[in-house]
């Protein structure tokens, strides 16, 4: 009698646990999603370097208004890019620029099929409808979005497009996403999310590049809870002759003097991008 | 003859073991440092200061002074860290940028080795053995090559110290020293920065430790006489911190991070493995250094009180007692955060001094073939030692840098924003390969007096592209709508220009009414204009032309303080030449 009770209990409790399990996963797969865009969601987020000194700049995305082109509806999204001013006494954040571009809704569905996709181009006002900028405090002056952004070759015509802050590159095609849900503590509060993430392979090449981007769907727009680039090589901890080759056995005695002994790509920009705060307010005075 | 022979084979012998050092420097002498893709990235400002000069002396046929490129043109010269008025940068004229750095840094190794040398055996009294040791341990210990590779640039001319130090202790007894003491101060001075209030710290606390005030005076008179030398930069230097001066926004605690424990020190001076400042001059020399401190205090006071000092202040806020603290106070060693890298050149320095003493004890071994044979072990030994963990730094990178392809365009600025502030990795390599198309970029790397903004109007703005959410190092080149031109009328009248040269910009000008001619510049009291009047317009460089012109207006930076500099720094020299010629009759 007391063996069966046993039993029916461990079975019953077998249940619970699956079906916990089952609530469970499927709550992952619910957090994948996005949250509807509505005009007056906002994020806002802090920028910190690896090395310690952060760099405590501030960006802040908010969706204004909404306006209709063509019977389609769209939403003016503003950026506003801060950086932090620091005294002796306090931090104050001076504003540098200002986007304000009309963009259509990024959908659930359509983050769900590709968030590399997504995470690929952020917010990055080059494909929207129509585009305001603000420098300092100055006036807003609407451009062109294409002709805007095809400056590019200013930099690409030096050799400073050799160095790896221009060709550090992140392949997309290797994004992974962690099938289990990670607590990640920001600012802005304690979140459960999906870790999507890239891996930096070293054997590939050396602008290779990786990241770790951790999403809610309890956060508006994209939903980014926290970001960590890029996962470079370790400094003065790879040989030059496992980088090249150029070194060869019976020479390596004589070559020490003549090959760089401690190579690695020092990356004081590699950052960490967190979420501050979040929420809903009413700003379509804009 | 025999004598000469006797102390010429000793210096022959170091200056072998010398150049055996830094042969990887001249082997390669074309391959860089920087790699790329890879980045040694402090290397870009010193080819950017070497470019900039080549620029100005061979292109524009100008002496070095503006440099319209950096932070929205900026009096270069008075820098206190620049390269320009340091005589070996003279390389960078007839030599590419990776040439003239190398170049120039084996000369002052040369030179420092000989220092050291002419320190330890003719002012000192050490033996041949004690005073190759000392340069060796010296020359070829890990702060210099570290910071070479580092490129940090101050440093390089600091190799001298041991030659100011034997000038300074022979002054003395002969006067003849103080003018050559205050000549070595005035070279240190022109390019050694932040590293000269420690440089006169403890050049000031080894005189006080003479207990003689006559000596002080001397000392005095040296730095005095230094200042006179120095005073076509100096000038220009103070003049400069005087019109941008700024507050420094770090605390006292900020330093901790960099400052020296008592362990780290030791580790960086034993371990080859350097993190943070290398300093790596081995065990032995470090052994010998206290075992010489213990035994010789007496007669070694000085030298052992000032490392003690030096020690001490190195530890920063990392000391029971922070001595340090006391100094922050004041000007100039505010600016120190680093402190285990600036206070690492008298830490070394003085243990250099102190280890040759050691070999005046292996001298009194009474057969004389073992205490040579034993001399020559333990300076062999170093020397391998240090030639195989420090050599290391020489090595280059198999590359060399790009050359540079297409035509020079009109001169414009560019504004980095939202970068990590003090982040060189991004704006030094930039600021190079900017400069080499003529294009100026208005945050470059600042010293942390100056001021840090300017109202310069960039052209262009860059964006770091994580700005919008995307996980991406690549910068966004913006143009920037407010953008108005390098030059312009507040009243439309009209301009065109003539030339528009880093020192020197001409214009014609056809205003019918009084206006305001503009110049996306930073305002100097150093312009000179040949019509109207040179003005401070919101912080650019402005003129005014009170009624109606139609002419050529020629604007020229030469500031009246730096003529008058050089009036006074070849009066010093003169009357001190004039003095010592008297002086030898």
């Amino acid at each position: 009698m007391k063996f069966s009770k046993v039993k029916n209990q461990t079975i019953i409790l077998s249940l619970i646990s699956i079906l916990f399990i089952f609530v469970f996963q499927a709550k992952a797969e619910q957090t994948y999603s996005l949250m509807p865009w509505q005009v007056g969601q906002f994020v806002e987020y802090q920028v910190i370097s690896f090395e310690g000194e952060g760099a405590d700049n501030r960006y802040r995305i908010a969706l204004v208004a909404k306006e209709r082109v063509q019977g389609k509806e769209y939403f003016w999204l503003r950026i506003d890019i801060f950086s932090s001013v620091k005294d002796l006494r306090e931090t104050k954040l001076k504003k540098n620029i200002t986007f304000l571009c009309l963009l259509p809704e990024v959908r659930s569905c359509e983050f769900e099929n590709n968030p590399a996709a997504f995470f690929k181009n952020g917010f990055f006002p080059s494909s929207a409808v129509k585009l305001k900028v603000q420098l300092f405090d100055g006036e807003f002056t609407e451009v062109d979005c294409r002709e805007y952004f095809s400056y590019q070759s200013i930099i690409e015509d030096t050799p400073y497009s050799l160095t790896p802050d221009y060709l550090g590159n992140i392949d997309f095609t290797r994004m992974h996403v962690l099938d289990r849900m990670e607590q990640i503590l920001v600012p802005a509060g304690s979140f459960f999310c999906k870790h999507f993430y890239v891996k930096t392979d070293i054997s590939r090449s050396y602008t290779d590049e990786g990241f770790d981007l951790w999403q809610s769907s309890a956060v508006p727009l994209l939903g980014v809870v926290k970001v960590e680039f890029s996962k470079t090589l370790f400094w003065e901890k790879w040989s030059y002759k496992y980088e090249t080759g150029q070194i060869r056995s019976g020479k390596e005695i004589l070559s020490r003097f003549f090959t760089k002994r401690v190579p690695g790509r020092r990356r004081e920009d590699t950052c960490i991008i967190k979420l501050v705060n979040y929420g809903l307010v009413n700003e379509n005075k804009n | 003859m025999k004598i000469k022979i006797k102390k010429i084979v000793p210096i022959i012998i170091m200056l072998f073991m010398i150049i055996a050092y830094i042969s990887p420097l001249l082997v390669n002498l074309n391959k860089s440092f920087t790699l790329f893709p890879k980045n040694i990235v402090q290397y870009y400002m010193t080819y950017f200061e070497c470019f900039s000069l080549r620029n100005a002396v061979i292109a524009n046929h100008q002496f070095p002074l503006w440099v319209s490129g950096y932070d929205g043109g900026i009096n270069f010269f008075a820098f206190p860290s620049t390269i320009y008025a340091d005589p070996t940068s003279i390389f960078a004229l007839f030599f590419n940028e990776i040439v003239s750095d190398k170049l120039a840094w084996a000369v002052f190794y040369i030179l420092g080795a000989l220092s050291m040398y002419y320190l330890c055996f003719c002012v000192l009294r050490y033996n041949w053995a004690g005073s190759i040791f000392s340069s060796i341990v010296y020359t070829m210990g890990g702060y210099f090559s570290h910071l070479q590779e580092e490129s940090f640039i101050p440093v390089r001319v600091t190799l001298l110290l041991p030659l100011f130090f034997a000038f300074l202790i022979k002054a003395k007894a002969n006067r003849v020293f103080l003018f050559f003491a205050a000549f070595v101060l005035a070279f240190i001075s022109l390019e050694s920065a932040l590293l000269l209030p420690v440089i006169v710290l403890f050049t000031a606390l080894f005189v006080i430790c003479q207990k003689d005030f006559r000596f002080f005076v001397i000392y005095i008179c040296i730095c005095l006489m230094a200042f006179l030398y120095s005073f076509f930069k100096t000038i220009l230097t103070l003049d400069m911190f005087w019109q941008n001066v700024q507050i420094i926004n770090k605390t006292h605690e900020y330093i901790i991070k960099d400052a020296n424990t008592i362990g780290t020190l030791l580790y960086r001076l034993i371990f080859p493995e350097n993190f943070g400042v290398g300093m790596y001059v081995g065990i032995v020399p470090v052994l010998i250094c206290i075992v010489v401190c213990f035994i010789n205090f007496k007669t070694m006071f000085n030298f052992v009180v000032c490392l003690i000092i030096a020690v001490w202040l190195s530890l920063g806020p990392n000391s029971l007692f922070d001595l340090n603290r006391a100094l922050w106070q004041m000007p100039l060693f505010g600016g120190m955060h680093e402190v285990a890298k600036y206070y690492g050149l008298v830490i070394v320095f003085f243990m250099s001094v102190i280890c040759g003493g050691f070999f005046s004890f292996i001298e009194k071994i009474r057969n004389r073939f073992l205490a040579d044979c034993l001399s020559c072990a333990l300076i062999g030994f170093v020397f391998l030692n240090l030639l195989w963990f420090n050599v290391g730094y020489f090595n280059v990178f198999n590359t060399t840098l790009p050359e540079e392809k297409g035509v020079a365009r009109d001169f414009y600025n560019i504004l980095a924003i939202n970068l990590h502030p003090g982040d060189e990795s991004v704006t030094a390599p930039l600021s190079y390969f900017l400069a080499r198309k003529n294009i100026g970029l208005l945050n470059m790397h600042q010293h942390p007096y100056l001021r840090k903004s300017s109202n310069v109007v960039p052209k262009y703005i860059l964006l770091p592209k994580y700005a919008f959410l995307v996980p991406s190092t690549r910068l966004v080149v913006l143009p920037n709508p407010e953008y108005k031109g390098e030059f312009f009328f507040l009243n439309k009248s009209l301009v065109s220009k003539v030339r528009f040269r880093p020192g020197e910009l001409i214009f014609d000008v056809r205003s019918l009414k009084p206006d305001i001619l503009i110049i996306n510049q930073n305002f100097d009291r150093g312009w000179k204009a040949t019509a109207g009047k040179v003005e401070n317009h919101l912080g650019l460089l402005s003129v005014r032309f009170d009624r109606p012109l139609d002419s050529r207006v020629r604007l020229t930076f030469l500031p009246g303080n730096f003529i008058i500099g050089i009036l006074i720094s070849l009066l010093a020299v003169i009357l001190s030449l004039v003095y010592l010629k008297k002086k030898r009759k």
